[in-house]
């Protein structure tokens, strides 16, 4: 090959020189901060997790993603007024991911930041490791009981470990447990002498009425195995009204108040920014709290004309053109939006109690718990007043002289749960009480769904493990039936 | 940087010295256009030495004043000239008469030029005049059928910000579709919208590793290399032209015209009470329709009296007035706007010895489809080359766009137009009735509406807003008025470069790239819409937003090459470096939840905190790269490239990715060219090579955004959804192709037949998880995809006659398949994240699922008994609920292809251009909501008992379902079902299958009757005018085949379904171009 000598030289010096200033100048390889996102920080602030965590649970509590209300429309505390496929049983397969990889995996950082020798100082800024710890603890307890009184078995104790998801599903009867133990520790976890919490939007940091709240939460849970394992329940109730500082007192909540209009309370938010008309106060619920003059169906109804529940969507849609008034939840359109969402209330809490002393589990008074739960329900919604209230708990089916005690206090249970569906829908299936009929315009036979089918992410994306218990909850539809019944559910 | 300077300066150096010493005499060899004829060979008359053009045409070579050189090239007659040192010698080639097709030159990165005839590697290239058969408004849209195993998935020009897509050989990405990249004159521009198609000369389309690796990872899959027009030497040229194209709705979904609207089968007789309007008086004992339901699954239209809804708007010539019920066929066509778009262009073209200029204007004018939605585009172009000397030459190459656009044009779910027709409407409405009563409010000053808030029995004096506001729609013109959206779109692309010719064999070229968007939109809805909704879901608000983004190149390349042994081998060399720079930054902000002062339209006026955003992204990229080339005798050829990318994207410590890829190609019929006559050019070829697949901006990076909102003071953050694997890393894409290249007669025959396999491993994908895990995505190296197919194209000059002339070609994409073969362990099926959570995925979506083609579209099927019958529940007849895994197959058509036929005789030429695809699936969204509303065709169609199927089913009505019992899954069920009820079980039981349908279809897309006016045999012209065209155009002017009935399988918008898709056009049209 006759290469010219002097084309080669420069070829050949270019290749060098080019080889040379393109790799060996560091520059060339390094490019510094370029590709650090200006806009995101590694090191989280506990505090604002905390935040981020508290100011959803109000539409947690109302299933996913606001007020998507299947647990309320099965326990008929709503009717749905145009399309009426959900209480009417079409199969609903809400996914959960939004829960585990939302605010549970926040709530696990806050746990993780806190515990790691690493990085405890730094998240100490937020308050005491062991009060940031405890805090995250109970409210982790109280989303994964929201997750497994929802669907039964769920991925629980392999949770939240940042793998690729595929782990297996914990049974209801193993969380329970944990669920005890977590709430105990957590209560002496809190530390008094230590700083408190920041960024708690619910408390304000105050150890004493978390204290409060794990015992209650604890209680209502301890009261779920009423049916399934009276022994556990019973001696786990007592463990909750004897851990320190107690259970809520007359008038003590967990609320959350709603600041403004980036953080609306859901019903305001719903009928004012969404603009829609979906949701209706059910005639049955209505119509039950207005025959014995129950005060509350002031501030729970927008009007006294209850919607039908489980209506074809012909037949919803002829009803609400004939009735245009028809009850929206509580105010509708004129609910104010700093309104209150209640996550748990004395009143809840007080007629718990009353039902563990009708069922002999405590020595408390089951007449004078099952009055102060209603009164102080009737008080949180400022309806209270003596001579109506008197005349209320007169009445032969409320008043527990009559007999009936239970089928009494868990109907009591059932309307102060409003409109917290999560609840509502759980105290039903473990009691019974009220009875409820399927709705009219049911597409099946099968009757009330008792759970929630698994969502198709977790069949498809954990697919092993969600196709083992769904096979466990197998009914008259199949695997992961939405009629079969979860551990506790024995009634 | 500083040493590139320090390189930079040793060639300038090593130039001079070059400079110096040489006796040189420069040219160049262009055609009789004044085009460049690269690779031409010059010879020493009778001598043996020589040296070959570059890919410009040009050339130095070092011979005594007055030697004759003689000029050749394949093709062309060869040529004497007489070499003059001082003169720069400028050499037309005329065509030769005896070879009827001249060299095909492909152009790959960095502007290198090859001839087609030793690419060891599919090229196809589409020329101007295949290319512009009709005047098209996006480049794609010029390309659908002509290129083989590309699939473009587009709107038509009415779609005014419709960014078509291109898909070529199947998906590769599992992460989900990713587009080829277009190369404007070696710039890297993202998308095809920009490109002016008047300025196209010519477009090769690379697929494989060796052919895109210089391009860097961008080109992942696959170039389309644009090269615009230039002016030519020694010609000046004023080109006019102008086209008008008229658009019609072509297709549209095909509705019932039996039943009007409502969710109530009668009308209701309407009774005056107290409270009620006074004016309402004339309507009692009147009967009315279903207003509220926005459904239509009314009465009858049987041209009985009724109230309709324009009734209750005071003061037009209708109020209060009852009317017939009767049915409005056109009424959707009705309110489609007859659009149009007009196309300008003027360019100015000159050449002469050592430069060419070129400069264009171009003016498209888009009227939409839906009412005052317009596009105005002008784009400017300036290209100019000059020659400094013999040895320095320079250029820049420019294109300017500026468009603004107007309108609510974006075609989804609910949208009061497209979404609306054939999801939710009554079918008993006159669009231009509603068209005249736009503007007249209701009683309490709302826009009014077809579909009230309530009935009239359901009036109430005390909340009269009940009824006049809009339910779920208003009047669909007033809708229109009442949203506006504006946006204007600036980009800037070119380059600029000098270029340093050392000697024949070896230059050296610096390129400075830019690529430069700069947008702004403003978007309000008026209060006025706000105060007359109902459920609408429409709140008053002001949204504007501006992006800006540009990538910057600074590019040094070295190229050499020279012929050995009487040119008997040649080689050629390139090396260089490349910095790529990207930035973009965008500022957001939209008003949050209404306005606090109506009609005041400013951020500050937001009723909440307004929502802001603000996009910061940075990219830069280093890289150095070679290739080369090494020809014998024009009977083998062998190629290698190898690239090294730096890139700030990977992480740190690993942050390159190197990839080699080589070639050959052999072309025995050197050989037997003369033994075998019908046999004229035979050429098989295959190459190997790996493409990059780099990771996302911050794809690496693990943090914590900040919500803007406060909660009373508290601030929030959230841990991630998604998190990257910490041994995140880029990957690289391996390709083979190879094939077999004929040509017959002369070459008036050419048949390329070309084979690709390629596998995308480790690929860096963010995956959707289980939640359970703690987030929903992670980023990971887990995924591989293969494809192999087969890419066909013929050719043929089938009739050559000074007269007559008749050329075809035929391009045929075969995808063989195209498996995931691997995804996360434990997983067998995953949504990509832009899949997720889309459109239809109650019904129907895409998936990847392991070892089946990329892209399966899965959902609601029916459960099967036996024989394949659907079950059905023997007591109501309905179908059980689907089964929600059902697959119907890929969304990816197996088949895609085109066929063009370009005819001249004398002055006239017709030319058509036609495209087809087979396979692949689509869901319509649309027809799921038109079924339930009743809206479509067959939900009031006469059964098999001679009745309606909503009639009765003791009158003969319903529908016959067939099927096995689901009790036992095979006793035969054969029974009627309400209409109604059987038309709703659809969403309950989330059954996709009747609105699955296959993307096959069959469309003549172009078609161009064109008449070359005498100008030169005319006196009054032949002065003045050198040319002048008229050609009377159609675009998409027949659907000969689909599938699908309700819609255009070649306009389906989504990756894998439609939803609410603007309806396809048939554009008909003529077009003028004058050159002087």
């Amino acid at each position: 090959m006759k290469m010219n000598k002097k084309n080669k030289v420069i070829l050949l010096a270019g290749m060098v020189l080019a080889g040379a200033g393109f790799t060996s100048c560091n520059k060339f390889k390094d490019f510094g901060n370029v590709n650090q996102n200006p806009g995101i920080t590694t090191s989280p602030i506990t505090s604002a997790l905390l935040t981020n965590v508290e100011s959803g649970l109000g539409n947690y509590t109302w299933d996913a993603g606001g007020i998507t209300t299947l647990s309320g429309l099965y326990c008929q505390y709503y009717s749905e007024t145009q399309y009426t496929d959900a209480s009417c049983y079409s199969r609903q397969q809400p996914n959960w991911d939004g829960y585990y990889a939302g605010r549970l995996m926040d709530l696990q950082t806050i746990i993780n930041y806190n515990s790691d020798p690493a990085t405890a100082a730094a998240a100490a800024a937020s308050g005491a490791n062991a009060n940031q710890i405890a805090i995250a603890r109970i409210l982790k307890v109280y989303i994964f009981a929201l997750l497994t009184d929802s669907y039964g078995d769920i991925p629980y104790f392999q949770a939240l470990k940042l793998d690729n998801g595929i782990v297996p599903f914990d049974k209801q009867s193993e969380i329970y447990p944990d669920f005890f133990k977590e709430l105990s520790e957590a209560v002496n976890q809190l530390d008094d002498a230590g700083q408190a919490m920041s960024g708690d939007i619910i408390y304000n940091g105050d150890n004493t009425m978390w204290r409060k709240f794990a015992n209650s939460l604890h209680a209502m849970l301890a009261l779920r195995l009423s049916k399934v394992d009276a022994g556990q329940g019973k001696s786990e109730f007592n463990n909750a009204l004897n851990g320190k500082d107690g259970v809520f007192g007359t008038g003590e909540t967990a609320q959350l108040d709603y600041p403004d209009g980036n953080f609306p309370n859901p019903v305001y938010n719903y009928y004012n920014v969404t603009l829609r008309k979906d949701y209706a106060v059910s005639k049955f619920f209505l119509d039950g709290l207005l025959s014995n003059n129950d005060k509350r169906a002031d501030v729970w109804a927008s009007s006294t004309v209850g919607f039908p529940y489980g209506l074809t969507r012909d037949n919803a849609i002829a009803f609400s053109n004939a009735n245009p008034t028809w009850a929206r939840l509580f105010q509708g359109t004129a609910t104010s939006v700093n309104d209150p969402f209640y996550i748990l209330t004395s009143g809840e809490v007080f007629l718990a109690r009353a039902e563990a002393a009708q069922m002999g589990w405590t020595g408390e008074n089951a007449s004078s718990l099952y009055q102060s739960g209603i009164q102080d329900s009737w008080t949180l919604n400022g309806v209270y007043n003596a001579s109506d209230f008197n005349a209320y708990m007169a009445l032969p089916n409320i008043s527990l002289a009559g007999g009936d005690e239970i089928k009494k206090i868990a109907t009591q249970e059932w309307i102060t749960h409003y409109p917290n569906g999560r609840r509502g829908w759980a105290d039903w299936r473990r009691t019974g009480y009220p009875a409820l009929t399927p709705a009219p315009g049911a597409t099946n036979s099968y009757g009330i769904p008792r759970r929630m089918a698994y969502g198709q992410n977790t069949l498809t994306l954990n697919p092993d493990n969600a196709a083992a218990a769904s096979a466990i909850f197998t009914g008259p539809d199949g695997a992961n039936s939405q009629y079969a019944r979860m551990w506790w559910d024995k009634n | 940087m500083r040493k590139l300077v320090v390189l930079l300066s040793v060639l300038m150096l090593t130039f001079w010295v070059g400079y110096a010493q040489a006796q040189t005499t420069s040219g160049k060899v262009t055609d009789e256009q004044g085009q460049a004829i690269p690779f031409a060979s010059i010879k020493v008359k009778n001598g043996k030495t020589g040296v070959s053009a570059d890919a410009n045409g040009t050339f130095l070579i070092k011979v005594a004043n007055g030697t004759v050189l003689t000029v050749s090239s394949v093709g062309y007659m060869p040529k004497d000239v007489v070499a003059d040192e001082n003169n720069r010698l400028v050499i037309q080639l005329s065509k030769s008469t005896d070879a009827s097709l001249s060299e095909v030159i492909v152009t790959t990165a960095f502007g290198v030029k090859q001839e087609q005839r030793t690419t060891p590697f599919s090229a196809q290239v589409i020329k101007s005049d295949a290319l512009n058969i009709i005047p098209q408004t996006n480049l794609n849209d010029a390309l659908v059928g002509k290129v083989a195993g590309v699939q473009f998935r587009s709107q038509s020009g009415t779609k005014l910000s419709s960014q078509s897509f291109a898909r070529i050989r199947g998906g590769l990405a599992l992460s989900g579709d990713v587009g080829p990249i277009f190369v404007v004159n070696g710039t890297i521009i993202g998308n095809s919208y920009d490109i002016d198609p008047d300025n196209v000369e010519s477009i090769t389309v690379l697929k494989g590793a060796n052919a895109t690796a210089l391009f860097g990872g961008a080109a992942a899959n696959g170039a389309i290399v644009v090269t615009t027009k230039k002016g030519s030497v020694g010609m000046q040229s004023i080109t006019i032209s102008q086209g008008v194209t008229f658009d019609r709705v072509s297709r549209l979904m095909k509705l019932q015209n039996e039943y009007a609207g409502g969710g109530v089968d009668h009308l209701t007789v309407y009774t005056w009470k107290p409270g009620d309007p006074e004016e309402w008086k004339a309507l009692d004992g009147k009967s009315f329709p279903d207003y509220t339901d926005d459904a239509s699954w009314g009465p009858r239209m049987l041209g009985q009296e009724y109230i309709p809804w324009y009734a209750f708007v005071p003061g037009t010539p209708y109020s209060y007035k009852t009317a017939s019920l009767t049915p409005q066929p056109d009424n959707i066509r009705d309110f489609w706007n007859h659009g149009y778009h007009t196309n300008s262009n003027v360019s100015f073209a000159k050449g002469g010895d050592g430069y060419n200029v070129r400069m264009s204007y171009s003016k498209e004018y888009i009227a939409g489809l839906i009412p005052d939605s317009k596009s105005d585009r002008n784009t400017l172009t300036l290209a100019a080359d000059f020659d400094l000397n013999k040895y320095i030459s320079a250029g820049v190459d420019l294109t300017f766009t500026t468009q603004k656009i107007n309108g609510e044009f974006d075609d989804g779910y609910a949208n009061n137009s497209s979404g609306n027709f054939g999801q939710w409407n009554h079918r008993d409405l006159d669009l231009n009735l509603m068209r005249q009563l736009k503007d007249y409010p209701t009683p309490i000053g709302t826009v009014n509406t077809w579909n009230w808030g309530a009935n009239p029995d359901g009036y109430s004096a005390a909340d009269p807003g009940g009824f006049y506001k809009a339910n779920y729609w208003y009047n669909f013109y007033a809708y229109q008025d009442n949203i506006q959206n504006n946006q204007r779109r600036d980009r800037l692309y070119g380059n600029t470069y000098v270029k340093v010719k050392i000697n024949n064999n070896l230059s050296v070229k610096g390129t400075v790239r830019r690529d430069e968007f700069v947008s702004y939109y403003e978007n309000i809805t008026t209060s006025l819409l706000e105060a007359s909704g109902g459920q609408t879901g429409t709140i008053a608000g002001y949204a504007t937003g501006n992006y800006n983004y540009s990538t910057t190149d600074y590019e040094l390349v070295a190229n050499y090459n020279q012929s050995f042994f009487n040119n008997d081998l040649g080689v050629t060399a390139l090396v260089g470096g490349d910095m790529n720079r990207y930035i973009r930054k965008d500022n957001e902000a939209s008003t949050t939840n209404g306005l606090k002062v109506p009609y005041l339209y400013s951020i500050a006026n937001s009723k909440d905190n307004p929502g802001f955003s603000n996009t910061r992204l940075e990219q830069q990229t280093n890289s150095w790269f070679a290739s080369g080339s090494v020809e014998y005798k024009k009977f083998v050829s062998a190629t290698f490239a190898l690239r090294q990318d730096y890139s700030s994207t990977l992480p740190a410590g690993d942050n390159s990715l190197f990839y080699p890829s080589v070639g050959m190609a052999f072309t025995p019929s050197e050989f037997f060219k003369d033994k075998i006559s019908w046999l004229s050019f035979t050429k098989v070829y295959g190459s190997w090579g790996k493409k990059p697949l780099n990771l996302g901006i911050y794809a690496t990076n693990f943090g914590y955004g900040v919500a803007s909102n406060t909660y009373n003071g508290n601030f929030l953050m959230s841990f991630p959804d998604n998190i990257p694997d910490p041994a995140l890393r880029g990957s690289l894409i391996t390709s083979f192709e190879g094939g077999v290249e004929l040509r017959f007669l002369k070459n008036r025959f050419g048949l390329n037949v070309n084979y690709y396999n390629e596998k995308m491993d480790d690929q860096p994908v963010s995956i959707q998880v289980a939640g359970e895990s703690g987030v929903t995505s992670k980023t990971v190296n887990a995924a591989s995809v293969k494809r192999q197919g087969l890419e066909f194209t013929f050719d043929g000059k089938i009739i050559n006659n000074k007269n007559f002339s008749w050329s075809v070609t035929k391009t045929v994409g075969w995808l063989i398949n195209n498996p995931v073969t691997q995804i996360i362990e434990g997983q067998d099926k995953i949504q990509p994240g832009g899949w997720i959570g889309s459109f239809g995925s109650r019904y129907a979506s895409a998936y990847q699922v392991l070892n089946q083609d990329w892209g399966q579209l899965q959902g609601g099927g029916f459960i099967l008994g036996e024989n394949n019958q659907p079950e059905i529940d023997p007591n109501t007849g309905l179908y059980i609920t689907g089964d929600p895994n059902y697959s119907w197959g890929s969304i990816v058509p197996k088949l895609t292809g085109g066929f063009q036929s370009l005819m001249t005789y004398k002055n006239f030429n017709l030319n058509i251009s036609l495209d087809y695809q087979s396979g692949g699936h689509f869901f319509s969204l649309s027809e799921s909501w038109g079924m339930y509303s009743g809206l479509l065709d067959y939900t009031a169609e006469t059964n098999d008992r001679g009745a309606n199927v909503r009639d009765p089913l003791s009158e003969g009505g319903g529908v016959h379902v067939v099927g096995v019992s689901s009790v036992d899954g095979k006793t035969p069920i054969d029974m009627y079902v309400d209409g109604f009820t059987y038309f709703h079980q659809f969403y309950g039981s989330k059954i996709a299958a009747p609105f699955i349908h296959k993307l096959s279809y069959i469309k003549l897309r172009e078609v161009s009757l064109g008449y070359n006016l005498p100008v030169k045999n005319w006196s009054f012209t032949n002065k003045w005018l050198k040319g002048a065209t008229v050609s009377a155009v159609a675009s998409s002017p027949w659907i000969i085949y689909s599938d699908s009935k309700n819609f255009d399988p070649s306009e389906i918008s989504g990756v894998y379904g439609e939803d609410g898709n603007l309806p396809p056009v048939r554009s008909i049209g003529f077009n003028v171009k004058l050159n002087f």
